[in-house]
């Protein structure tokens, strides 16, 4: 009977660090997209350097625009110079109108579908038609794909570790109890005491929802704590783990009916 | 300790095991038997609360065996054997126990001395013959001091050397205040009251 209950333990453990693994792994993964959003700069060419001030006044409200910065035509000009060691040329420079340059970096996170199309909207606008914007969709849109098929694979997969959990955890709970049916009806035969079944059954409920859940989340904090780790879990998560552990007890409780 | 009033057992319209009323001491040893399908297993299920489908009434200590239904005071030992049988014969005896006491401990060695099982209290049940396997339950039975004791076809297990060893282990209980009730096919010697069925009614001889 404790084999049954050490067994039951090391299977509930073993879906429960699957389960974080899947969250550590989804936020890892959906840092490093997000990361690939924020890097990707969007730079808009005027020659009207007003135009691009009324223009970051405006973005500057929005929440997906992490910084913008404003580089008039002769910063543009002294990079070009000492980036490429044009001092030759410097004189021909000089002789050109260069724009102004506005560069745009998002966050990630926030930079979705909806805020891109909020974006377009008001550079498509009549006042800011003019305006030359240089920006990589294709590669935001790969990342955005990305993102929402890694979401859709989270979800899926906490969808079936949670089935499986609970499944998994009912059966072998209802398995274990009736297998050891035998031995409680010579017990009780024998004049034990009718209730001890019943609170051997709610001890062993007990460990089986502590003992793996404080167990797996234990070695997540010491993990973050010694600095193997470095992606935070949603602590609500460790709740909805908890949750399924009590459902499927709870569960076998019913469907094990009057066996108790 | 057992007052059974006005008890009969029904089937298809039928009523047996008549019993008007009869009131048992504790510390006695009662013998009732009978032939086969008179009633003397039910009477034992009635009176350990396992059967409900009777006639009259049955009090142990003045309560009803539903009272006891949860912690039961009696114990029944059935024809076939209630035991562990990939487990040793102590972990039998200490199954329904809670905790054990020395004194507990030493009675047990005491007890499987007169069933002559000391030296095998390490052996597993498979092992053993039935009527050892008998005794066990019968020390599991004693050993936990109930009001009542109850044996079914106990000349069925033990013949009359074991039946002696049998009694001198239920001595224990009985000088605690436990009745042993025992249903036979054949009139059983050593016993302080035996009954027997006439009629389908029981009499006390």
């Amino acid at each position: 009977m404790k084999k049954g209950i050490f067994f039951q333990i090391i299977i509930i453990i073993i879906l429960l660090t699957t389960w974080d693994l899947l969250h550590i792994g989804y936020n890892h993964q959906k840092k490093v997209l997000e990361a690939n959003i924020s890097e990707l700069p969007m730079f808009i060419f005027s020659n009207d350097i007003t135009l691009l001030d009324s223009l970051a006044k405006e973005l500057n409200d929005l929440s997906f625009i992490r910084n913008i910065i404003i580089e008039a035509d002769s910063i543009v000009a002294e990079k070009l110079i000492s980036g490429y060691g044009l001092d030759n040329a410097k004189a021909i420079l000089s002789s050109y109108n260069l724009p102004s340059l506005m560069n745009i970096s998002f966050d990630g996170t926030a930079f979705q579908t909806p805020q891109k199309e909020e974006l377009e909207k008001i550079l498509s606008s009549s006042e800011y038609i003019e305006l030359i914007v240089n920006y990589d969709s294709d590669l935001w849109q790969i990342n955005r794909n990305k993102l929402e098929l890694l979401t859709k694979i989270y979800y899926g997969g906490n969808v079936l570790l949670l089935v499986l959990l609970v499944f998994i955890t009912i059966f072998l709970r209802i398995h274990f109890e009736i297998k050891s049916n035998d031995f409680w009806k010579v017990f009780r035969s024998s004049g034990g005491n009718r209730k001890i079944r019943r609170k051997q059954f709610i001890l062993n409920s007990l460990w089986l929802c502590f003992a793996p859940l404080l167990l797996v989340t234990g070695l997540y904090f010491a993990a973050m704590y010694f600095k193997y780790i470095n992606i935070q879990i949603d602590y609500r998560l460790f709740g909805v783990e908890f949750a399924a552990i009590i459902i499927s007890i709870l569960m076998s409780r019913i469907f094990l009916g009057k066996n108790i | 300790m057992l007052k059974i009033e006005n008890f009969a057992l029904c089937f298809e319209n039928e009523r047996f095991m008549l019993i008007a009323e009869v009131l048992f001491a504790g510390g006695k040893k009662i013998n009732l038997f009978a032939d086969n399908s008179s009633g003397k297993t039910l009477l034992l299920k009635s009176i350990h609360g396992d059967f409900t489908k009777f006639e009259g009434s049955i009090l142990i200590k003045e309560k009803p065996p539903l009272f006891y239904k949860k912690r039961k005071k009696t114990i029944l030992v059935e024809n076939h054997t209630h035991l562990l049988m990939n487990e040793s014969v102590w972990k039998n005896i200490v199954l329904p126990l809670e905790n054990i006491s020395s004194r507990q401990k030493q009675k047990i060695t005491d007890l499987c001395a007169i069933a002559e099982l000391n030296e095998k209290i390490g052996t597993k049940i498979n092992c053993l013959p039935f009527s050892s396997q008998k005794f066990i339950e019968l020390i599991r039975a004693v050993i936990q001091l109930p009001y009542l004791i109850l044996i079914d076809d106990m000349d069925n297990f033990f013949d009359g050397k074991n039946l002696l060893k049998a009694l001198e282990i239920c001595e224990y209980a009985l000088n605690s205040g436990s009745s042993l009730l025992a249903t036979s096919k054949n009139k059983m010697e050593h016993f302080d009251i035996t009954c027997r069925v006439q009629d389908k009614r029981v009499v006390i001889l």
